[in-house]
C-alpha cells in the first residue's frame, strides 16, 4: 500500500491469504497501535496507511534489507 | 633513555597506512552502528554479533592507525617498544575476536562455551607462535574463507547483489591477509595489502549503502510518484 493509499477489505483478504476473521483481528491490532486507518465511504469499509503506518513499512524494508544482504536469517 | 628518530624508509607509506586504517575504522563503525540498530528493534542475535563483530574490528584499525602515527613522534626505545608491545597484541586481540565473531554467524554457533573455546584456540595459537603475525594471517584466513563461502552461497540462493558485494568484499580481505603474510618480502607487499584491504572495505560499505539507504530513497521516490 502507497502512502495515501486505501484498499478494501476483499483486496487485503486476497493479497495476504488471511481469513476474515483473522484480517479483522490483525486491522483492530494494526488500528490500535495508530498504523491504519479503517473508515466507511458509500457503505463500503476503506482502510487506509496512517503516516505512522508508512513509516513503519519503510522501516520494515530498511531493515529487511539490511537482513538479506548480511544473511541475517533470525529464527 | 635513548631517544629514537623515526625510520624514514617507512616513514613515507606510515601516514597513508594509518589514514587507510583511519577510514577502515569508521566503515566498520558504520556497520556496527547499523547493525545495533537493526538488532534493537529485532532483537536477533545475528544482529547483536554482526555489531560486535564490526565494533571489534573498528576497534583493531583504530589501534593499528593509533599505532603507526606514534612512529611519527620522536620517543624513547622503552616507550617505543612498549607501545609497539601494547598495540600490536592489542590490534591481532580484536581483529581475532571480531573475524570469530563474524565467523559464528554462517556458522550458527550460539553456545558460549564452543565461542570461548574457539577464542581460546586462536588467542593460544597467535600469542604463543614465534611467527605470530603470520599465524594470525593464516588464522583470520580461515574464518574470511568461511564468511566469503557464506555469503557466495547465499548470492547463489537469491541473487542479491548486495550480498555478492559482500561476497567480494570479504574475498579481497582474504587475499590481504595472504598478502601480510609475506611482508618480509618487502615494504611493496605492505602496500598490496593495504590496497587490497580498501578496496575491500569499499565493497563492504556499497553493500550497506546500497542495502539500507539508496534502495529505501529509490522505494521512496517510487511512491510518491
Amino acid at each position: 500500500m502507497k502512502k495515501g493509499g486505501s484498499s478494501r477489505p476483499t483486496h487485503i483478504l486476497y493479497k495476504a491469504n488471511l481469513s476474515y476473521a483473522m484480517m479483522e483481528q490483525y486491522l483492530e491490532e494494526l488500528t490500535k497501535k495508530g498504523l491504519l486507518i479503517v473508515r466507511k465511504q458509500d457503505e463500503v469499509k476503506i482502510i487506509s496507511l496512517t503516516d505512522q503506518g508508512y513509516q513503519y513499512i519503510q522501516n520494515y524494508q530498511k531493515v529487511k534489507s539490511f537482513m538479506d544482504t548480511f544473511g541475517l536469517d533470525e529464527e | 633513555m635513548i631517544p629514537v628518530e623515526p625510520i624514514h624508509e617507512f616513514i613515507e607509506g606510515i601516514g597513508y597506512d594509518a589514514l587507510i586504517e583511519s577510514i577502515l575504522m569508521l566503515i566498520s563503525a558504520l556497520v556496527c552502528v547499523t547493525a545495533y540498530k537493526v538488532y534493537q528493534i529485532t532483537k536477533g542475535r545475528n544482529s547483536q554479533m554482526l555489531s560486535l563483530g564490526f565494533l571489534m574490528l573498528s576497534i583493531s584499525y583504530a589501534t593499528v592507525a593509533a599505532g603507526n602515527l606514534t612512529l611519527f613522534l620522536q620517543q624513547t626505545v622503552f616507550v617505543q617498544e612498549s607501545f609497539f608491545f601494547i598495540i600490536h597484541f592489542s590490534y591481532l586481540f580484536a581483529k581475532t575476536l571480531g573475524l570469530l565473531t563474524l565467523a559464528t554467524i554462517p556458522l550458527k554457533i550460539t553456545d558460549k562455551r564452543i565461542y570461548a573455546l574457539l577464542a581460546f584456540l586462536a588467542f593460544v595459537g597467535v600469542y604463543a607462535s614465534v611467527a605470530n603475525i603470520v599465524l594470525f594471517q593464516a588464522i583470520i584466513l580461515v574464518f574470511y574463507a568461511i564468511i566469503v563461502v557464506a555469503h557466495a552461497k547465499a548470492y547463489l540462493a537469491k541473487r542479491n547483489k548486495n550480498t555478492l558485494m559482500l561476497a567480494l568484499g570479504f574475498g579481497l580481505l582474504a587475499f590481504a591477509s595472504v598478502a601480510y603474510m609475506f611482508l618480509d618480502r618487502g615494504f611493496e607487499v605492505y602496500i598490496l595489502g593495504h590496497i587490497l584491504e580498501f578496496a575491500g572495505y569499499a565493497f563492504i560499505l556499497a553493500a550497506l549503502l546500497f542495502a539500507y539507504t539508496f534502495q529505501h530513497e529509490t522505494r521512496k521516490t517510487s511512491n510518491h510518484s
